[in-house]
Formats: structure tokens, sequence, C-alpha cells
């Protein structure tokens, strides 16, 4: 039977319900700037409570992306809106070694990301990063899914 | 107390079981640089919901760590996997730099969290170590974050 949120009056609610509550499901995001990116997922995993989503996702860039683009990920599930400020993360420049610490925005099905550099536009648009191989995307977040 | 995660069928389900739903839970955080770092304020509340852990923590130091050595935080309860990811954020405060600087919290084994910043140079120059920023912790320093991870 599906969880929290989907259940009526009279149904019977058995231990496995309620114990699939509070459980953690791997999934496979795609890293995108301006079309897909191939990756490395090193963790990728989802809990979803009705429609609460806790996501944590940490990437290794194994391509190259194009600079002047916003970088993205996939999220489980469409978001309910466009969310600010769903999480955090930070963003690993392998090649200008650099540690970025990324505030993270939803748009329906991707997370986009700000650090410090950005202005209205996303890392990756601004400040303009290419995706480079070695390059590390890791972030928490927790959102409000639209089912 | 039968909790999520160990319920059986057949079982009568307590009243005070359905509402250890993401109850919270006090616990006594534990700071190190490489030694065990004795502590002005130890504050330390987790919920948990089966695997799912949500944790707050604040500490400050009284005493000094080790130079040049990551400066960690036990996690309240163990992590599902040791493969490094964020779990959370906070800030740091260096109290004789008068710094105080924004972290990522990485989950850096099992049972700890790590910290990057913005200054950090690679995925290993955790704050405490050179780049992390090199910070020492002394008495006053302190750290504060809120965690979301998978228990084991």
């Amino acid at each position: 039977m599906p969880g929290p949120g989907t259940w009526s009056p009279g149904d019977i609610l058995t231990a496995d319900d309620l114990n699939a509550i509070g459980t953690w499901t791997s999934y496979t995001p795609v890293l995108s700037q301006s079309g897909d990116r191939t990756a490395t997922v090193n963790y990728a995993s989802y809990c979803k409570i009705n429609k609460l989503c806790f996501v944590n996702v940490d990437l290794t860039c194994t391509t190259t992306g194009s600079a002047g683009n916003a970088i993205g990920v996939t999220i489980p599930f469409t978001a309910a809106s466009n969310q600010d400020a769903v999480g955090s993360g930070f963003f690993y420049d392998d090649s200008a070694t650099d540690v970025r610490l990324l505030s993270v925005d939803i748009g329906s099905s991707a997370v986009q990301f700000f650090a410090d550099d950005s202005t209205t536009l996303a890392l990756g648009a601004t400040p303009s990063v290419a995706l480079g191989n070695g390059d590390v995307v890791s972030f928490s977040i927790m959102y409000e899914t639209s089912t | 107390m039968a909790t999520y995660g160990t319920f059986v069928d057949g079982v009568s389900l307590k009243a005070s079981e359905a509402n250890d739903f993401f109850a919270w839970t006090v616990f006594t955080p534990v700071l190190r640089q490489s030694n065990v770092v004795s502590l002005n304020q130890a504050i330390g509340q987790y919920a948990r919901v089966n695997d799912v852990v949500i944790a707050a923590i604040f500490v400050q130091a009284n005493a000094g760590g080790t130079s040049n050595n990551r400066i960690e935080i036990d996690l309240p309860v163990a992590a599902a996997s040791t493969n490094r990811r964020v779990i959370g954020f906070g800030a740091t405060r260096d109290s004789s730099a008068s710094d105080f600087f924004l972290v990522s919290a990485v989950q850096y084994s099992t049972t700890r969290v790590a910290f990057l910043s913005n200054t950090g140079t690679s995925l290993t120059s955790y704050v405490g170590t050179t780049n992390g920023p090199a910070i020492t912790l002394a008495n006053g320093d302190s750290i504060q974050c809120l965690l979301t991870y998978e228990a084991a």
C-alpha cells in the first residue's frame, strides 16, 4: 500500500506500510550543462514521506560541459513548484582546485546552484564555469513534491 | 517500544509508538580535531524516523585541538554508507580571528561529519587542514550545523 498522504478510511494499515516510512531509495540523477553530461554517482538516495522528499547526492563529472550554461541535476520526483533555497552543497572545480559552497534551488524536475558570486543566473552561467572531468557536485535538499 | 522500521503485523500499535514520529532526542555532541576537544557548550538534538535522521548541533570549544587536522563532529546515529556526500550546512566561528564562515557539512565516515568551506582547494582540504582554512580549535571557537542523512 502507498504511504502517508494516500490512505483512505477503511484501509488496513500493515506493519510493512508503517515500516516503509522513512526508508531511503537510491536513484540515478542526471547531470546536465547544456545537455546531459556523464558522471559517476558516488551517492544518490532519497526518502519520500507524503509530499516531503529528502535527497542527498554526490556526483563526479566524467566529461566536459559547456560554460555559460547552468549546471543542473535531476531530482527523483517533480517538485510542487519552483522552490528557492531547498538545501545546500558544494561544487569542486578540479581544474581550478577550488571549492564553492552552494545554495540549491529547484525548477520542476531538476536543481540548480547558486554560489556567492552568482547573480540572477545559476552556477555554470554565472559564474561561467564549464563542467570538467573530476568536478564534483554534492548537495543535500528537502522539498515539496507535486504528488 | 517498537519504532518505525520494526513494527510487526498482529501487534497493537501503541499511541506512544505512533507519536514517536520525528520526536526530538537530546544528545551530547563530541567535537574532535585529532583529539577530543572539551566544550564550553554542547547542544545536540536529533529527530529520527526509521532511517531518516535530522540533527541540529552547536558546540563551543574551551580547549585546543591539534593543528593541521580535520575538525569533526560525531554523528548521533551511525550513517548508512561511507561514501562522501553533503549532509547539511553550518557555520564556524574562529574566535581569535573574529572570523565567521559558512561550511558545507560532509559525511566523512559512518560516524563523523567534517566540513568544507569556500577556501578549500581539494576534496580533502577540510576545515582545520591546509586551505580548509587551517584553523586550530581554541577556547571560544564554535561550530553549528544542521544535518539530514540516512542512518545505518
